[in-house]
């Protein structure tokens, strides 16, 4: 008897296993003095703030119908998504995309089924943003999302530190070793490395010009140049590591307490790090330390291989398909994030660096002067920089990929793998486990 | 008319109890037997791979490395917390103990702890920087930076954690054993550490075995303290197999191999009670 | 009768083992309590054990910068849901299996106690199923359907029952009383004693649960307690370090109830653990 109702039950979940989820979207044109409401789901409540300001403006001067905008805050917008959908769930419009968990889309090319092909609203208009952040969120040659920040990595540093022991603000790569030697001599360290994340690692490969994946999603780490470049990188790390010029933390310690406290005892004398650093913990972090900091290009290798800078994170934000108000949808995230208004408007209001040259080239970006780092004018420094950023290509195995160098860094750390042994141990379980 | 009411009557008083057994425990397994032969990332159609799930398992090292992990915790909580719940339960029992209230108030309230409250408080404790237990050290020591020193944090909460909830066991099963045996002892000369050994411990045995079998079950499934205080990490080092699980099929959405990790999982925990269960109806007989 | 002897050295060295390792138990409780009270520079320095004074920021901060009102309410709805379930549903069938005579009655029970043996977590993923295709998630149900007939429970709810004397029921039976009037009117109120202690057991489990509600909650307003912490502290948003402060008070806050709970009522509670351990 037993028996007959679990089989049924096997069978019954079995069979709605089969049905796959298809919206039928009908599109929907608001009458005069409607409001719409666009479901918005993010994992930051700054965006959020960011988007109710520009649908405010977008109001006032709209005479047809208004918009509001209805916010839900998550951790994972994209499990959630996935897990909506599946339940037959209420699905937002917009949706705020962090880039590490767009592969996790790219299986099984889900990404259609989820998200809008926004190649032809975007155009021409290609050209006129940093050509690097459209790469985050493409698929097969489209691209599904506009990203919310440059990212862009620079230097920050304390020049009183470097000051007092003499040593010279480095330019390359290979100066930044020595500087870390000559700074460890005297019991302090040039930068970070984490321990259980790939932050670091990543940031700098990307920068000397390798990828992890092709255009095509193919892991191309274990490859000729691409793997070069890794090794390349890991060796100058495994240096400043035996010199004990980097501060080794762990991965969710990078945003607590051991930086900043290293910051202002003067144990710390600065970090390559990108944009988003400065105003979310650099600042934060060490508000008593205003005025004693300073931005400067990153470091670059002294062969001239790679870019001048490079990219670490950033958040895309996607229409869904099963949106209904897919234009109005549009007109949003159009002006707020591809207006040379809405762009200038983001840089101010949440403070992440604008994607589009022109705004990056504004003097409200560039002639800013920033107390904090003694009235430097450091927009000018990302502006200068960000002809110059690299791409990263994404892939299925993505995930996998970043398990694999979480997993394994701390034995490269440790100086239990050598370079090439790291670069191939993580091509090898990623390869085996994507296939899973 | 009224016989036939009556035989169908306790039909329908354990109907709801075996509805919610079949479709949220027993139909659930099956389920997950089942999938552990297939592909499935929950989005499109399930794809039936036989074998490879566990032939993959097999030859995975992280695997292997969350089986020593789950092991280590199942071991220290066997050897270590089982041996000091029984001294607190002694100590408990003794009419010695000053202060009889206040001690089982301390030793029994983390057993309804959050084991996220707790985590995350030891979390802080242990904290590189700030965390107490360096500075009352006086040195910075990484202890959920480092691979091998993570497993400590881990533990500690685990003792801290079943300590109380062991010795409760202990405590009733010492309150069970007839002072008789103790008088019959005494007279025989029997000192204190005499009887303890002629006498407490051998009452004790099949209760120390129905506790060991608890511990070892409820260890081998840890999963709340080693997720809050290192999130398996670093390099897999804390991680547990119900962690690799979760980590397979919730963020990686690999069903179909985090089930197959049940599977092995369900086979192990099911052989223990299994034996358990035997043991026990043999030792009432 | 056990005569009160000497106190021994043996019986110092006891209590002071016991009382330095009481000191090691209530560690984390006092550093909870007191870091709920601190101001995050004081968290981060070294110097300071308890707080300089009671600064009770972190609640302020809690409650305004998380849904944390709403998480407490969540938690005891599903609390309260999952064992006012749990005690209907275990009492009628360890009841049923008790009391009544019918065919596969030992078989039925025997199966049904099984269930120990299912371990949890290998649930997880098919339950996670079920609920996504069932459009359950993110919600209260899900929370509470699967942990309403927990097999010891049914256990302790058997036993118990048999406390209730035959004679009782067949009188009442006797003069005309149907089976659940019976059950309600005169089985219930002699097994009030394994109701509490399942009750209390199953309130507490259904309050600390992490696992499952980790998997099937996955937005901000509709997490319990334990995710909500958990997500405080690893959810990485732009703008501050790690919110210890506000964790240790929510920790603090979490850990109230099902302590003030467990002091009140320790009978019942151990009681309703040790009924399979020890032979009645």
């Amino acid at each position: 008897m037993k028996k007959c109702i679990s089989m049924l039950l096997v069978l019954m979940v079995a069979a709605s296993l089969l049905m796959a989820g298809g919206a039928k979207e009908t599109s929907i044109t608001p009458k005069k003095g409607e409001t719409v409401t666009i479901k918005l789901w993010t994992h930051d409540d700054l965006y959020r703030q960011f988007f109710q300001k520009r649908i405010d403006m977008m109001n006032a001067n709209n005479k047809d119908f208004q918009i509001a905008l209805d916010a839900q805050i998550m951790p994972n917008t994209i499990t959630s998504l996935i897990t909506a959908s599946v339940a037959g769930e209420a699905l937002p419009d917009l949706i705020g995309v962090e880039q590490g968990w767009f592969p996790t889309l790219m299986e099984d090319s889900n990404v259609d089924t989820f998200l809008v092909d926004l190649t032809d609203k975007i155009g021409d208009r290609y050209n006129d943003y940093v050509q690097g952040r459209w790469a985050l969120y493409n698929y097969e040659g489209k691209i599904y999302g506009l990203e919310s920040a440059l990212t862009a990595s620079v230097l920050y540093y304390q020049p009183a530190i470097f000051e007092k022991y003499g040593v010279a603000i480095p330019t390359t790569w290979e100066d930044y070793i020595e500087a870390g030697k000559k700074l460890a001599a005297n019991g302090v360290k040039i930068g970070v490395m984490d321990n259980d994340s790939s932050g670091i690692f990543s940031m700098m490969f990307l920068q000397r010009g390798g990828q992890f994946f092709d255009q095509d999603g193919k892991l191309v780490l274990g490859e000729g140049k691409n793997r070069e470049a890794a090794i390349k990188v890991l060796d100058m790390l495994r240096q400043a590591l035996d010199a004990n010029a980097l501060q080794v933390v762990l991965g969710n310690e990078f945003w607590g307490s051991t930086i900043p406290t290293a910051f202002s005892t003067g144990k710390l004398a600065g970090m390559v790090a990108p944009d988003w650093y400065n105003a979310s913990v650099l600042q934060p972090g060490v508000k008593s330390m205003a005025g004693s900091w300073r931005v400067a290009p990153m470091p670059v290798w002294k062969d001239g291989s790679g870019y001048r800078t490079s990219v670490w994170g950033g958040t895309g934000f996607a229409i869904t398909q099963s949106s209904k108000i897919k234009d109005i949808v549009w007109d949003v995230l159009d002006d707020a994030y591809m207006s040379l208004d809405g762009q200038l408007d983001r840089y101010k209001t949440i403070g992440f660096y604008p994607t589009m040259y022109e705004a990056l080239d504004s003097p409200a970006v560039t002639e800013e002067e920033h107390s904090f780092f003694g009235g430097q004018k450091i927009g000018a420094v990302f502006a200068d920089v960000a002809l110059e950023t690299p791409p990263l290509w994404q892939s299925p195995a993505r995930p996998f990929l970043l398990q694999a160098m979480v997993d394994n860094l701390p034995l490269f750390i440790e100086g239990k793998l050598s370079s090439g042994e790291f670069v191939d141990t993580v091509v090898k379980v990623t390869e085996r486990d994507a296939k899973l | 008319m009224r016989t036939t009411m009556y035989k169908k009557t306790p039909y329908f008083f354990i109907l709801p109890a075996y509805l919610v057994f079949l479709v949220f425990m027993f139909g659930p397994m099956v389920f997950s037997l089942v999938v552990s032969f297939f592909n499935w990332t929950g989005i499109k159609s399930p794809k039936f791979t036989g074998m490879e799930n566990l032939k993959g398992i097999f030859t995975d090292s992280v695997f292997w490395l969350s089986v020593r992990n789950t092991l280590l915790y199942s071991a220290v909580s066997l050897f270590i917390v089982v041996p000091l719940s029984l001294l607190l339960a002694l100590a408990l029992d003794s009419p010695h103990l000053r202060g009889r209230l206040a001690v089982r108030a301390i030793y029994f309230a983390p057993i309804v702890t959050s084991t996220v409250a707790i985590s995350q408080t030891f979390l802080m404790l242990f904290n590189t920087d700030f965390g107490l237990i360096n500075r009352m050290l006086g040195i910075p020591i990484d202890w959920l930076g480092s691979r091998s020193l993570a497993l400590v944090p881990v533990l500690v909460v685990v003792i801290w954690r079943w300590l109380g909830l062991t010795s409760i066991y202990f405590l009733a099963g010492l309150q069970g054993i007839d002072r008789e045996l103790y008088d019959a002892a005494r007279v025989d000369g029997a000192g204190t550490l005499q009887r303890f050994f002629s006498v407490t411990l051998p009452q004790l045995r099949p209760m120390t075995f129905f506790v060991s079998m608890i511990i070892l079950i409820g260890s081998l499934q840890i999963f709340d303290e080693p997720q809050i205080l290192t999130g398996g990490g670093p390099s897999n080092a804390t991680r547990s197999v119900v962690q690799y699980l979760y980590l397979r099929g919730f963020t990686q959405f690999r069903f179909g191999y985090a089930s197959a990790i049940g599977l092995v999982l369900f086979i192990a925990i099911a052989s223990f009670s299994a034996v358990q269960m035997r043991l026990r109806k043999e030792s009432d007989l | 009768m056990k005569k009160k002897t000497r106190f021994s050295v043996g019986d110092w060295v006891m209590n002071i083992i016991v009382w330095l390792g009481g000191l090691f138990m209530l560690l984390p409780f006092i550093w909870m309590v007191s870091s709920s009270f601190k101001t995050t520079e004081e968290i981060f320095q070294p110097a300071t054990f308890l707080p300089k004074s009671l600064d009770g920021g972190n609640y302020a901060r809690l409650f305004s910068n998380w849904p944390f009102s709403r998480w407490i309410l969540n938690s005891l709805i599903v609390a309260l849901l999952t064992t006012v379930l749990a005690l209907f549903i275990t009492s009628l069938a360890g009841y049923a299996f008790a009391k009544f005579r019918f065919k596969g009655r030992g078989k039925l029970f025997t199966i049904l106690l099984s269930s120990t043996m299912i371990p949890f977590p290998i649930l997880v993923v098919p339950l996670f199923v079920i609920t996504s295709r069932l459009g359950m998630t993110n919600s209260i149900i899900a929370l509470v359907l699967p942990f309403i007939a927990p097999p010891i429970g049914i256990f302790l709810m058997n036993q118990y029952s048999s406390y209730v004397p035959n004679a009782l029921l067949d009188a009442a039976k006797i003069d005309g009383a149907g089976d659940i009037r019976i059950f309600v009117q005169i089985a219930l109120p002699i097994m009030v004693p394994a109701l509490a202690s399942l009750g209390i057991i199953t309130f507490i489990n259904s309050w600390n649960n992490f696992l499952w509600p980790l998997v099937a909650i996955r937005q901000e307003l509709s997490m319990t307690l334990p995710i909500g912490m958990a997500n405080m502290l690893t959810g990485v948003s732009a703008g501050s370090a790690p919110p210890y402060g506000p964790a240790m008070a929510a920790s603090t806050l979490v850990c109230i109830p099902t302590v003030a709970i467990f002091l009140a009522v320790q009978k019942y509670y151990i009681s309703g653990l040790t009924a399979g351990a020890v032979k009645q």
